[in-house]
């Protein structure tokens, strides 16, 4: 069967509601690609009827202007074509991602993904994974400060209110479904359940209490154990390899009776000297930031064989958080990066690192020393031009680290 | 290195950055016209809804493999298309657009007829 039978299924699990098909290609191949009851849908005034006949699960709305799709979709709760439990995905451009995210805050749809431009497939098949799963938390989100979002026009922000309120009033309507559907239909069966509960809960108790700090504990304790066990062998490693190459470096100068003594009086060098020779011997840690993912392999591939221990990250938000979990002797960063770029985040390094100074060193294009001079002044240590020979990388790499 | 100079897929940048690996080079090669193939797909969608400014951020983007992998036409366009989605000039976005679409045709008979990679250096 080939991936493009999966747009045509007729009982899908996953629908996508487009308005124009050249802006859903890339994004319906993925779905596809992940999902075998899938179908795209063009919308029209026959909309409504499919969708309450299909009945999917997950539902995207990729019309072209998130206005639309929110109209579309308060009016296929208002007319009852949706009135079953669900999950919503607003697909946008990335212009429009504020109000997207508004959106998903108001909880009018339960995810919003950026299709135009497509960069992140991964997160995409995540989310159409998510829904399949249809998780019911109703968490609500506190952080939301009016003066964080970008201008959204005031008729656009009434309509997202009122479609919140039609989507909670769904949710609302099923909930109260459910509950009557599981109430005890007899005294009975009611007072099984309290002690179940009252049992259940004794069971949760015990394991707050007793249970749960025991194993937080023993975890601890592996994780501290484990560390520490790494830390030795990785140490032992190192010192045999120096070890080694001493006893080569030996036996091309000294005749083979002389080396036991040399070695022995080698041996008696000072502890300093040895942990010295240990740090120096440990691998660097390089981090990556690059958004395409091809020069990024590339530039991995270039330093992982010089034996640095390369980690990548493909925007700046990715690397924030990379920074803050590991420890890094160097980071290599393009200039233009979907959500966070490489100037705000060195900037945003800087408070990470606590002020320690973390080298970083700027990919770019041979046209932006403007910007890279702006960049320069939040802490540059050197740029690479973009593509740059082996042999460049490795020499700004090595200028800086070393 | 004037526009005429510059190749369709100059393969010694890739060895310069990578080594010489032809395997690994051919794969950096279809993984190229892969992302050019979802690249070119967006910017058109971009011209056609007059989001000419977005080109600029799509052109670059691919400029930077298009650079990597040595598709020196290509990436010259590219470079072409990101100036013209900053000045916001349609008609030669689109102009561009089509060059694009023909360099990387070119690119991708370079690779689909050179099925071993005989670099011109050792």
């Amino acid at each position: 069967m080939t991936k493009k039978s999966h747009l045509a299924c007729r009982n899908p699990k996953v629908i996508m509601i487009y308005e124009n098909e050249e802006d859903v290609l890339g994004a319906a191949s993925i779905i596809a690609d992940q999902v075998e009851e899938y179908r795209t849908i063009l919308v029209n005034v026959e909309i409504g009827d499919k969708v309450k006949n299909l009945k999917p699960s997950v539902i995207l709305f990729a019309l072209t202007t998130v206005q639309k799709s929110i109209e579309l979709y308060t009016k296929l709760i208002s007319d009852k074509f949706l009135d079953y439990p669900h999950y919503s995905i607003l697909l946008c451009k990335n212009r429009e991602s504020a109000t997207a995210f508004r959106c998903c805050i108001k909880d009018i749809f339960d995810n919003y993904f950026v299709y135009q431009p497509l960069y992140e497939k991964f997160r995409l098949k995540m989310i159409v994974h998510s829904g399949l799963l249809i998780s019911q938390a109703t968490s609500h989100y506190a952080g939301l400060h009016e003066e964080q979002l970008e201008n959204i026009g005031q008729e656009l922000a009434s309509l997202i209110d009122k479609s919140s309120e039609c989507k909670q009033s769904l949710l609302g309507s099923i909930a109260i479904c459910k509950q009557s559907l599981n109430e005890p239909k007899n005294l009975v069966e009611h007072e099984e359940l309290t002690t179940n509960l009252s049992s259940k809960k004794i069971m949760e108790n015990i394991n707050k209490i007793h249970v749960e700090p025991l194993l937080a504990e023993l975890e601890s304790n592996i994780k501290v154990s484990l560390d520490g066990m790494i830390q030795q062998l990785l140490s032992k490693q190192v010192g045999i390899e120096v070890l080694e190459a001493k006893i080569a470096d030996l036996s091309r100068v000294l005749p083979p009776e002389q080396q036991t003594v040399s070695s022995a009086l080698n041996d008696s060098a000072s502890p300093d000297t040895k942990e010295e020779d240990l740090k120096t011997k440990q691998p660097k840690k390089i981090l990556v930031v690059e958004d395409n993912q091809i020069y990024r392999d590339m530039l991995v591939r270039v330093l992982a064989k010089e034996n640095f221990l390369v980690d990548a990250a493909d925007d700046g938000l990715i690397a924030l958080k990379k920074i803050k979990t590991n420890q890094y002797a160097l980071v290599l960063m393009d200039l233009f990066m979907p959500n966070l770029d490489g100037i705000n985040t060195t900037i945003q390094i800087k408070t990470v690192s606590g002020g320690k100074d973390l080298p970083i060193i700027a990919l770019t294009g041979n046209k932006n020393k403007e910007l890279i001079k702006t960049w320069a002044e939040q802490g540059l240590k050197g740029y690479i031009l973009k593509p740059s020979t082996k042999h460049e990388i490795l020499e700004a790499v090595n200028r800086v680290i070393n | 290195m004037t526009e005429k100079q510059l190749q369709i897929l100059n393969r010694n940048v890739m060895i310069e950055l990578i080594g010489n690996e032809p395997d690994m080079i051919r794969q950096f090669e279809i993984d190229f016209l892969k992302q050019a193939k979802v690249s070119l797909r967006n910017i058109v969608a971009m011209y056609n809804a007059s989001r000419i400014s977005e080109i600029k951020e799509e052109a670059h983007f691919l400029k930077t493999s298009a650079k990597a992998v040595g598709a020196e036409q290509t990436s010259y366009l590219l470079q072409a298309l990101e100036q013209s989605g900053l000045d916001q000039d349609k008609a030669k976005c689109k102009d561009l657009i089509l060059q694009v679409k023909e360099a990387l045709q070119s690119v991708h008979g370079v690779i689909v007829n050179d099925k071993k990679i005989s670099p011109s250096m050792p």
